[in-house]
């Protein structure tokens, strides 16, 4: 069976079944984050690789154009960064790997 | 005075118990008939349930849980002592047992999968329970889901007596007049409280865990029709987290443990108010398990 939890780092564990919501959850507070598909659909963008703004800026504008709203794309990226998201992609970017489950 | 002690393997927990009243005593026995005694000398809970000293021995009489020699509860009635048995070992399962993510919910198990129903209290659970062990499901618990951390998605069985409320009890006991019941107790914080016990064919299961595939979030609604809807991986695994006791506890453990066991079951809501109608869908549910083709080895 696929893999579906995360280790995005040390502190953040993300539950993603790749179909509607996924979940996050904080390991230091316990608390759990409902990350909608939008925000998968950013997370996706930022866990491709390192990006240039350039880059960076193409790919948000991709989701702008197909529908979503910019204000509400802003809250999502918001919402990454609160849960420490960017931050680990950008500083620990090596050490994301694939949590294994235990059978 | 000195009180017998008896013992009792209850799935995962060895439990020591002991009252100086014979009724009680006969009730507990009645309930647990079947499961193994324990030869050892270590127990998980030693429970008594003990009369007060002073007036309540005598006047409205009153019994007393005690667990390792602590009352945590205030006394209740004598006459609801076989209810405060379960409801006290249900306290000590959440409050002490932490090698499991416990979360509130009914399992029951057929053709090797098993049906997760987790509710909060009033919404049915027991009820729809009680019917599927009365249509042949074998029964791992009523009120507390088990799930293993250390084998993900495995739940373990504890069988104890289902615990049914007011207008529940004659439902089940008029769906299925061969299943047998403790005493009713009446006028508890619940309503009238009784308990059907575990099949025997339950029990003899015990030692063995069961795997995780279905998980149903039921509700009674008067007059309903009986609607079965998908739901989503992420508002079960958070409503799942809401019903647990302990996921805060275990941090990621049990965040490992819930994840696996929800990844590998086929989540829905289901609407209710006919038994029958609930049985049916529910059985044909379990039985699309096996046309599809997945083994109890690939979801372990």
């Amino acid at each position: 069976m696929e893999d579906t939890s995360w280790a995005l780092n040390r502190n953040l564990r993300l539950a993603d079944w790749r179909e509607g919501d996924a979940i996050a959850y904080l390991g230091d507070s316990g608390d759990l984050h409902v990350i909608n598909e939008l925000t998968r659909k950013i997370l996706g963008i930022f866990q491709s690789g390192p990006l240039t703004l350039g880059e960076l800026s193409e790919r948000m504008s991709f989701l702008t154009t197909h529908g979503e709203d910019p204000h509400y794309l802003g809250r999502q990226v918001v919402q990454l960064e609160s849960l420490g998201v960017l931050y680990a992609l950008s500083a620990e970017r090596e050490s994301i790997t694939p949590l294994k489950i235990k059978r | 005075m000195n009180i017998p002690t008896k013992s009792y393997q209850i799935g995962p927990f060895s439990v020591a118990v002991s009252t100086d009243v014979a009724e009680i005593d006969r009730g507990i026995e009645s309930f647990y008939q079947g499961f193994k005694p324990v030869n050892a000398k270590f127990f998980d809970f030693h429970i008594s349930l003990e009369q007060p000293r002073g007036v309540r021995r005598w006047f409205r009489p009153q019994i007393d849980f005690v667990f390792d020699g602590i009352r945590p509860f205030k006394p209740l009635p004598r006459t609801q002592g076989l209810a405060l048995f379960e409801w006290g070992l249900n306290w000590c399962i959440t409050n002490h047992c932490h090698e499991y993510l416990t979360i509130h919910a009914a399992v029951i198990e057929r053709n090797g999968f098993s049906l997760i129903l987790p509710a909060p209290p009033g919404a049915g659970k027991s009820t729809l329970c009680a019917a599927l062990v009365c249509a042949g499901w074998r029964l791992l618990s009523d009120e507390l889901a088990l799930i293993n951390l250390e084998g993900a998605n495995c739940i373990a069985p504890l069988a104890r007596p289902v615990c049914l409320k007011n207008e529940s009890i004659s439902i089940i006991k008029q769906a299925s007049p061969s299943s047998r019941f403790g005493k009713t107790c009446t006028g508890t914080n619940k309503g009238d409280v009784a308990h059907m016990m575990a099949p025997a064919s339950s029990v003899e299961l015990i030692d063995e865990c069961a795997v995780g595939r279905l998980i149903v979030f039921p509700r009674y609604i008067a007059n309903s029709k009986t609607i079965l809807t998908r739901r989503s991986k992420a508002t079960t695994f958070f409503e799942m987290a809401r019903q647990s006791f302990n996921f805060h506890v275990l941090g990621s453990k049990g965040f490992e443990a819930l994840e696996s066991v929800v990844t590998r079951s086929d989540c829905y809501d289901f609407e209710y108010s006919n038994l029958d109608e609930a049985i049916e869908l529910m059985t044909e549910l379990s039985d699309q398990q096996l046309v599809s083709g997945v083994s109890t080895e690939e979801l372990i």
